[in-house]
């Protein structure tokens, strides 16, 4: 990589434990989340949701909602008429739905929004939506993608010709020949419907100020939020203003710019005072993304020995009603993008579709189609060793990439320009038997108990394009530094804090490529008007990519920091060295010149500027990683990453059998994530990865019945607490990719991708005398004790 | 999810809460530890017009030994039963950290729980065990209730219009019996997906009381009568299979998210097999 | 249950009440059908308690009420009369106090957004009742984080409770 990605003279921050400087407001209830912000003559609003799964709207009345004292106005979408839909840039490739705020005509999820109640607050708010009368012509529901896959199944826009949003079917003539030639192994596998669930809910506040609008909200992106509002509301992008101020987790599920955001917006500019939506728990469960629900059918060439010669699949996702921007049907292609996990497999096609039905829409969530993939695969192997009578352990190594293979370029196009594929899959299988032995020991002579060990290797893509989600924005970032005149550091970025550390990177990152004291850096984020254009949090990316373009605007200002100290000093540049605040002669810390006393020089006494040196302390960069793609060649094959982490699990669990219940009694993993800049939020990364990895696969299901009704309440939607948690043995690998500064890969999704492919894993090896199918998740203890006789 | 518009009373007798029971009819509801009854609230499932807090009356914090068993007054809160013991009454002891979380504990009350007749709920399983008198506070003053007749349906008790539950008398088991508690929930403090509560004496080495009451299978609490037929007389260890056959048999659960009936008979079986277990000799 | 010393009163809309939050008198009159948390939140401006849930699973909203942790939000503010509040802007007369320390220092946090709840149970409760690892484990089972996976907050509880690894 370029020299402009080196870090500074003397790095002391990066690679340790910097404590985060937003802490101590968290800790003491300082922290400003947007449910916290109040304004003078502030309203609220509630939204009137849909409670049939499809239907048509034949009549809505709001008249005795209006009525309720201390309701300002209730809306339907007859009244947004100068709203516009939410655009579709991929039209090329995907049908269109009908992306609109408020229900028109139809209603195709129960949770839709249908009407907005504005009130003087939302107790009021709520009293009156209860009062708003709709009246539905319902229609059959859709509700699995085995129903909206048949080509008589009810439509949810009337217009397409099938329910088929995406339906990618490529050529898949040479892998068919090779199927025909070869033994085949065939295997589906599902992965069940299941979300973010931030302990923040979302949440907006607007405001009309100065003739502008200010949006306070909970989203992930400061720019692509701001941009979107002018596509969808008659408002100049220069006269909104989006500001995240703290974030109680995003995971994905707050990439959307959801419904209520606009409506805030709408509403605060038509009546001149702020109005709030705080989305409480109820709604949040229907209305706010739900993820994950895929179906993958693998077809495989072997030997007899197990390898597998060529792939052909078939991924399928659930979109549930597909209203939502960006779009959700990317983690179908990220699920397709997988499929060979990090193995030698040169011919593997995948056809790809995304399916409506009539469930709230699916959206962005951590693992992003990668938790799908990897269970698939690494459940097939190990079906596959079985169904041959090989180690499971063996047929991986048999096919695993080797260092000496890399850089490997996947069927898919995936560029693997590191990584520790076999080794940490090496270092978890020594822990893992280690571990089973230990719980053979303790338990192989109850009869209400069986153990087993499950494995899974895996890579996975980090710092994506976002074309793949949107067709429209691409994969830059963005960084602004300027050192004020006393020598303090202003940072500002387009990437965003949900909670993962981002405000402690830039801080790091930025002390140490200046060589200043990390307490004088200040970091500003995620105000549309202070900060320049970025992306913001998707794909655990922001390190990488906003963590180049911090690197870069940081080169500059160290360039310039040299030319006027070389200046000062009567030294040359190239023996100067920036540590601690002061610059000097390498080897000799006196005389030196303080940043301030540059900074001073720089934007105050420009007179001392040397000659040919331009006023001022400050650079801006943005950097799009070099190697990334944003569209597919002619055959389909697509890099559409920065870069790729990689990581081995392995799950030794007791299967009560009487009732069912799997227990985890030692999860241990090997985590290669390149560089690390901070260790205990690495690891506070993968901790929480795993743990949302685990429930989705042990307990968290959003159910449907036959009419579409959601079934899942919040109190039945099992967010594991610390005593379902396992304690975790976490090893660390670092091969740093070639490709992105300081060769940093994303850690943010690492740990929700592997779970489901290895509790799948240790379960059929539990099991085995059963001769279980374990072919879905999620594995609930009613799942698991149906596979285990009387 | 705000609570429905209300208003809010807190008399300080005993009396002064019937006469607003009285006066207010069907819009009224008590409120105890509201545990139960604020989420409701907050979920628009309940619409009371008027909610009386019982919190400060002081003749239902009674906590003391009397002739007939243990008795608890109805606002007693389950926290103070974990804090200040539960007086010998072993199965109660046992039950009561099954109750939610800390936090509900320290505002949930033995009356609330038992009153708001929840089939998945400890309380009720142990008061049908324990064949504990539910004593109802009216207007013509206290009536008795035995535990089988006051779980009328899910969410639903025998109380009549007017009265409130004043407090529960657990009765006592025979010396030599041992109790057992099992509960198989989803994740830590969550309502059962099924339940057993067992108390069972032996002499010398032969049943001579059992009881077993199967909770969350059903839409009250059940004793399990035909398991504890087949203790009768026989040793734990012999009778174990047969017994945990006869109570999956027994009961009548339902489907739902988290398994289906025959999930739920599974799990009596065994759950019931792990409590004779416990309570062998 | 509800403090002895709450006042009677009648059917009413309005309540009167008078209660200590965080060492100072409150006295005031609340909507009947307020829920505490809101009134804390958006009355006493005390946004630290969060709410999470409205239904007292997620344990965002959990504060000190006389000594015991309790949710606030499947609580009216009209039964708090007569009770004494800790809120975690309380919980420290400056600073940060050794067991938020713990977990600035042991990034028992990322979020943060659960955190006031974990800080209000753990203050609350007598650390003998929950012995080792795994009472830390069962004192905090009330509270739900979605972003630590819990690692973070239990070493950030060893470390304020002063016990081992493998307590």
């Amino acid at each position: 990589m370029a020299d402009s990605f080196a870090l500074g003279d003397r790095p002391v921050y990066v690679g340790s434990h910097v404590t985060r400087s937003q802490d101590d407001a968290l800790l003491t209830g300082a922290g400003t989340y947007v449910g916290d912000l109040r304004r003078d003559g502030m309203a609220e609003i509630a939204v009137v949701r849909s409670t049939v799964a499809h239907g048509r709207i034949t009549a809505i009345r709001t008249d005795a909602a209006a009525a309720v004292d201390g309701v300002i106005e209730v809306i339907t979408a007859a009244d947004l008429t100068d709203v516009s839909p939410y655009p579709n840039f991929a039209s090329a490739y995907t049908q269109t739905p009908d992306t609109f705020p408020l229900a028109r005509h139809k209603v195709r999820y129960v949770g839709s929004p249908v009407a907005v109640v504005l009130a003087e607050d939302r107790y009021i708010a709520e009293d009156a939506a209860e009062l708003v009368e709709v009246d539905y012509e319902e229609l059959p529901a859709v509700t699995s993608l085995e129903e909206a896959l048949e080509p008589d199944s009810p439509r949810l826009f009337e217009h397409w010709p099938n329910n088929r949003l995406l339906d990618l079917q490529p050529d898949d003539s040479e892998v068919a020949a090779i199927l025909a030639d070869n033994r085949v192994f065939r295997r589906r596998y599902k992965m069940g419907r299941h979300t973010a669930m931030p302990m923040e809910a979302r949440a907006a506040l607007a405001e009309r100020r100065d003739g502008r609008l200010h949006l306070w909200c909970t989203n992930q992106h400061a720019h692509i939020a701001r941009t979107t509002l002018s596509y969808v509301l008659p408002v100049a992008e220069r006269d909104i203003r989006v500001v995240i101020p703290h974030v109680g987790g995003g995971f994905g599920l707050k990439q959307h710019l959801y419904p209520e955001d606009v409506l805030v917006s709408w509403l605060a500019l038509r009546h001149g005072r702020a109005v709030r939506f705080v989305e409480d728990r109820a709604e949040h469960m229907i209305a706010a993304a739900h993820a994950r629900d895929h179906m993958m059918d693998i077809e495989a060439a072997i030997t007899d020995d197990g390898r597998i010669l060529a792939m052909r699949v078939q991924v399928v996702q659930d979109l549930g009603s597909a209203e939502i921007f960006p779009g959700a049907w990317c983690p179908a292609l990220t699920t397709a993008a997988h499929m060979t996990g990090p193995y030698d497999i040169r011919d593997c096609v995948v056809a790809t579709a995304a399916v409506t039905t009539n469930k709230t829409p699916g959206g962005s969530y951590r693992g992003f189609g990668v938790p799908e993939a990897v269970f698939a695969v690494e459940r097939f192997i190990d079906e596959l060793a079985a169904e041959v009578g090989v180690d499971r352990i063996d047929l991986r190594r048999s096919m695993l990439l080797q260092t000496s293979d890399l850089p490997y370029t996947t069927a898919s196009g995936a560029l693997l320009d590191s990584g520790s594929f076999a080794e940490s899959l090496e270092k978890v299988v020594d822990l893992g038997e280690q571990a089973y032995r230990r719980a053979e020991a303790e338990h192989g002579t109850d009869p209400d108990s069986r153990v087993g060990v499950g494995y899974a290797v895996l890579f996975e893509g980090v710092s994506p394009t976002h074309h793949g989600a949107s067709a429209h924005w691409a994969g830059h970032e963005s960084c602004s530094i300027e050192v004020q005149p006393d020598g303090s550091v202003r940072v500002t970025s387009g990437v965003t804090d949900q909670g993962q550390g981002t405000t402690t990177f830039v801080a790091t990152m930025t002390a140490d490529a200046l060589g200043v004291p990390i307490e004088t850096v200040h970091v500003e984020l995620a105000d549309s008007d202070a900060t320049p254009y970025g992306l913001g949090a998707f794909g655990s990316r922001q390190a990488v990519v906003g963590g180049g373009a911090l690197l870069m605007a940081a080169s500059e200002v160290r360039t310039k920091i040299k030319s006027i100290a070389a200046h000062m000093l009567e030294a040359p540049e190239e023996d100067l060295v920036i540590e601690a605040g002061r610059v000097h002669v390498a080897g000799s810390p006196t005389p030196a010149a303080t940043i301030a006393e540059i900074a001073t020089t720089a934007v105050i006494r420009t007179i001392d500027l040397p000659p040919g040196v331009d006023p001022g302390l400050e650079a801006t960069a943005r950097y799009e990683p070099e190697l990334m793609e944003h569209v597919p060649d002619a055959r389909g094959r697509i890099n559409p990453c920065a870069s790729y982490a990689n990581a081995a699990h392995a799950a030794v669990i007791r299967v009560d059998m009487g009732t069912g219940e799997i227990e985890i009694l030692d999860y241990l993993l090997a985590h290669d994530c390149g560089r690390v800049i901070n260790p205990p939020i690495v690891d506070g990364q993968i901790w929480g990865g795993i743990a949302q990895g685990l429930g989705g696969t042990l307990y968290e299901d959003l159910c449907f019945n036959d009419l579409g009704q959601p079934q899942t309440a919040f109190m039945d939607y099992l967010v594991p607490s610390a005593m379902e948690m396992p304690d975790l043995v976490i090893e660390h690998f670092e091969s740093p990719s070639p490709n992105t500064p300081l060769g940093i890969k994303g850690v943010g999704e690492g740990g929700t991708v592997g779970p489901a492919a290895a509790i799948g894993n240790a379960l059929a090896h539990a099991l085995a005398e059963f001769d279980p199918q374990i072919r879905e998740t999620p594995l609930s203890p009613a799942v698991v004790r149906a596979m285990i006789p009387d | 999810m705000k609570p429905p518009p209300l208003s809010y009373s807190r008399p300080h007798s005993l009396d002064e809460a019937l006469d607003l029971l009285a006066e207010h009819g069907d819009e009224a509801r008590p409120l105890a530890g509201g545990q139960s009854l604020v989420p409701m609230l907050n979920h628009r499932l309940s619409r009371p017009g008027l909610l009386i807090d019982i919190g400060a009356i002081a003749q239902l914090q009674r906590m003391e030994r009397t002739e007939s068993g243990w008795l608890i007054g109805a606002t007693v809160t389950q926290r103070r039963l974990e804090r200040d013991g539960t007086g010998g009454c072993d199965l109660l002891r046992l039950a009561v950290p099954f109750i939610g979380h800390r936090q509900i504990r320290a505002r949930g009350t033995v009356g609330g729980s038992i009153a708001h007749a929840d089939p998945a709920a400890e309380l009720p399983a142990v008061a049908l065990t324990l064949d504990a008198t539910m004593v109802a506070a009216g207007p013509d003053g206290e009536r008795e209730i035995d535990a089988a007749s006051f779980f009328v349906g899910p969410y639903m008790n025998s109380l009549a219009e007017g009265e409130l539950l004043s407090h529960v008398v657990f009765g006592e088991v025979p010396p030599t019996a041992r109790c057992s508690f099992r509960e198989f929930a989803r994740r830590k403090g969550d309502f059962a997906v099924a339940g057993v509560a067992a108390a069972v004496a032996t002499d010398d080495g032969s049943v001579t009381d059992a009881r077993l009451t199967a909770f969350a299978v059903g839409s009250n609490p059940v004793r399990l009568s035909a398991a504890e037929g087949v203790l009768a007389g026989r040793s734990i260890d012999s009778a174990l299979a047969d017994a945990a056959e006869a109570a999956a048999a027994e009961i009548e659960p339902w489907d739902d998210i988290h398994g289906s009936a025959q999930y739920r008979r599974q799990l009596i079986a065994t759950l019931t097999k792990r409590a004779l277990q416990d309570v062998a000799p | 249950m509800s403090a002895a010393n709450a006042r009677r009163v009648e059917p009413s809309v309005e309540v009167p009440i008078s209660v200590t939050v965080n060492g100072e008198t409150v006295e005031t009159t609340v909507a009947a059908r307020q829920l505490l948390a809101d009134f804390l939140r958006e009355e006493l401006r005390l946004t630290g308690t969060h709410v999470g849930c409205e239904q007292g699973i997620c344990g965002a909203c959990t504060i000190n009420l006389d000594g015991e942790p309790v949710r606030s939000c499947i609580m009216l503010a009209a039964q708090v009369d007569g009770s004494s509040i800790i809120t975690v802007e309380g919980l420290s007369a400056q600073g940060l106090g050794p067991l938020q320390q713990a977990f600035k220092d042991n990034h028992g946090l990322q979020c943060g957004f659960c955190t006031p709840g974990f800080l209000m149970t753990l203050s609350t409760v007598d650390p003998d009742e929950y012995p080792g690892t795994a009472g830390i484990r069962e004192a905090i089972s009330g509270n739900l984080c979605r972003c630590t996976g819990y690692g973070g907050i239990i070493r950030a509880v060893r470390t304020a409770w002063d016990r081992p690894d493998h307590g």
